[in-house]
């Protein structure tokens, strides 16, 4: 691979051994592309796996060692850097009743990665929406993981970025550098299966669990392949894009998706498909639909005992809908309600007054938390259990589902309604 | 004894040698192997119940998520990790993997590794040069190593 002179600096350890490792990595990676160089990116999307995944016992001292490692020498972020959420708020295990000892490692684990990322000038958002606070703009080079901002980036936005790991994000970060390969080339970026929309769906009058079924329904369809979307409302919403992005990173491996008329890549079927014919062609009616609420399931017990909203972290119109729904209600006390946002759309949401409505309820509302719920399956203390989860996020029901939870999927109203009712009900 | 030398891409750097296991499945490293076991928990894997520990691990590429380097770096510090990687493929979330596991990698080989190892050969894996050298395993211990 041909390299610049200050990347042939970096990767001579001018810039100390970490920014030296992140470099070669990213040149293994290129490698493995066929990619002719690196290029330079404008952000990048980072996650902590002392943070997200593993906080507490050897695996969170491991991560930490790694990350210690990988950064040794930096003294900053070569580009604006975003990060994703941590894995569990530790007022939420205190709820829970989880351990004291449990829960002092969880908060060393999580201090240890707020100082790391911060002395390196991390943005720090802690949500899986940065462009809540940190927009990218059509054409731009971004570096960085997390499935749903790859897909939220490329399909919503026009921003070029590849579907990156943990630590080849953290290398691009620490070298503002990324491969020319993937997604950064336009002639990657076309559809490649067309997805037709039957008769008998009214996406106009889709929920966000709709949205959430659909995409998770036709991610395992088309697995590998670009879909292109035909038929969807051209005054879909952010909080309805973002429903429609994340179910396709746990049910295809795909970057990126086109729905005609609102990606900026896609203002036609013919362009979004780069002038090509299709590979194939999927059509959608209920039926499909139907199949994927039933496949995201897993529980037959209606008794419920947590229920969350924001998979991903929630916006202003939700809250605000939530907020709605549980406008002079009382959730049973038996049900944690967990609401989960980026901070700043808190402290929002606080300013009008939705955050006293929720909290009234006996709901609680967490900011910078993954409400995907992986700490459901893997951060939960010996001798404790969830029970029954209830939400309307796909994503975050696949996982929980994969990882052996008993879950309800459906409906924001039915979720609120299990939380105040203790009970799901079919729609 | 017979030796076969196949030519490919390196991946990660180092040398190692050990024990073939060969898998035609696409392996996660964080969802198909257990992190502090290094045994394959994937249902559908013929080998579920088998551990990658000091294996020489050929399979075909990988299917990892975003973290999946992580579950690689976590059974390099179990103690559990593969000594070396075959791949036809190289998934960039393996090439990550193995190269903050320390743990040597190669790929793209000229001659397709399905055709020629089979689990139990004994095979040495040179990450710095891009080259397996196979050494086809004794009759005692046909079709029943590992």
């Amino acid at each position: 691979m041909k390299l610049t002179a200050d990347e042939e600096r970096m990767l001579a350890g001018e810039s100390g051994p970490g920014v030296q490792r992140a470099l070669a990595l990213l040149i293994a990676i290129g490698e493995a592309y066929e990619a002719e160089k690196l290029i330079d990116i404008s952000s990048s999307h980072i996650l902590s796996p002392e943070m997200q995944f593993w906080n507490t016992g050897q695996l969170s001292r491991w991560a930490r060692e790694l990350v210690a490692e990988s950064v040794e020498g930096a003294t900053h972020f070569r580009v604006p850097v975003t990060i994703n959420p941590i894995f569990l708020e530790p007022a939420i295990a205190e709820r829970l009743g989880y351990p004291e000892s449990y829960i002092e490692e969880m908060r060393q684990s999580l201090a240890s990665g707020r100082e790391t990322y911060a002395r390196l000038g991390v943005i720090p958002t802690y949500t899986c929406c940065p462009f809540y606070i940190h927009p990218l703009r059509q054409g731009e080079h971004s570096g960085g993981a997390e499935s749903l901002v790859v897909l939220f980036n490329n399909s919503v936005l026009g921003v070029r970025v590849n579907r990156e790991s943990g630590p080849t994000a953290l290398a691009t970060a620490l070298t503002g550098k990324t491969p020319l390969y993937g997604m950064h080339l336009p002639e990657n970026r076309h559809g490649q299966a067309l997805i037709e929309l039957k008769d008998d769906l009214e996406p106009g009058a889709f929920t966000y669990a709709d949205y959430n079924a659909l995409s998770y329904g036709v991610g395992k369809m088309v697995v590998d392949k670009i879909p292109v979307f035909l038929g969807l409302p051209r005054n879909m919403s952010i909080t309805q894009l973002k429903y429609l992005c994340a179910p396709l990173g746990v049910s295809a491996g795909i970057p990126m998706f086109h729905a005609v008329g609102i990606t900026p890549e896609a203002p036609s079927v013919e362009v979004a498909l780069g002038g090509k014919k299709p590979e194939m062609t999927i059509e959608v009616g209920k039926k499909e639909i139907d199949q994927a609420f039933e496949e995201l399931c897993s529980a037959t017990d209606s008794s419920i005992d947590y229920v969350f909203l924001g998979c991903p972290h929630v916006t202003i119109t939700e809250m605000e809908e939530i907020a709605a729904l549980l406008q002079g209600k009382k959730i049973k006390s038996e049900v944690l309600l967990v609401v989960g946002t980026a901070e700043p759309l808190r402290l929002l949401a606080r300013q009008m007054g939705l955050v006293d409505i929720i909290e009234n309820s006996g709901a609680m509302v967490v900011s910078g938390m993954c409400s995907a719920g992986s700490f459901l399956r893997r951060g939960v203390p010996k001798g404790f259990h969830v029970g029954v989860v209830a939400t309307n996020a796909a994503k975050a029901a696949h996982y929980l589902k994969a990882g052996g939870v008993r879950v309800w999927f459906g409906t924001m109203q039915q979720c609120i309604n299990a939380a105040v009712t203790g009970k799901w009900e079919d729609a | 004894m017979e030796s076969i030398t196949l030519k490919g891409r390196s991946a990660s750097k180092g040398v190692a040698e050990g024990e073939a296991l060969v898998t035609h499945d696409a392996i996660s490293f964080l969802s198909d192997i257990s992190t502090t076991e290094g045994i394959i928990t994937s249902p559908q894997s013929k080998f579920k119940g088998q551990s990658v520990s000091d294996k020489i691990l050929i399979f075909p590429t990988g299917r990892g998520s975003t973290a999946d380097p992580y579950g690689f770096y976590m059974l390099k510090k179990a103690g559990k990790a593969p000594r070396a990687v075959i791949n036809i493929d190289a998934n960039p979330t393996t090439v990550a993997g193995a190269i903050i596991s320390n743990t040597p990698m190669v790929y793209k080989l000229d001659k397709n590794p399905f055709d020629v190892i089979e689990t139990g050969d004994h095979v040495l894996v040179n990450g710095d040069k891009g080259i397996v050298i196979i050494t086809k395993k004794g009759r005692a211990n046909d079709g029943r190593a590992s």
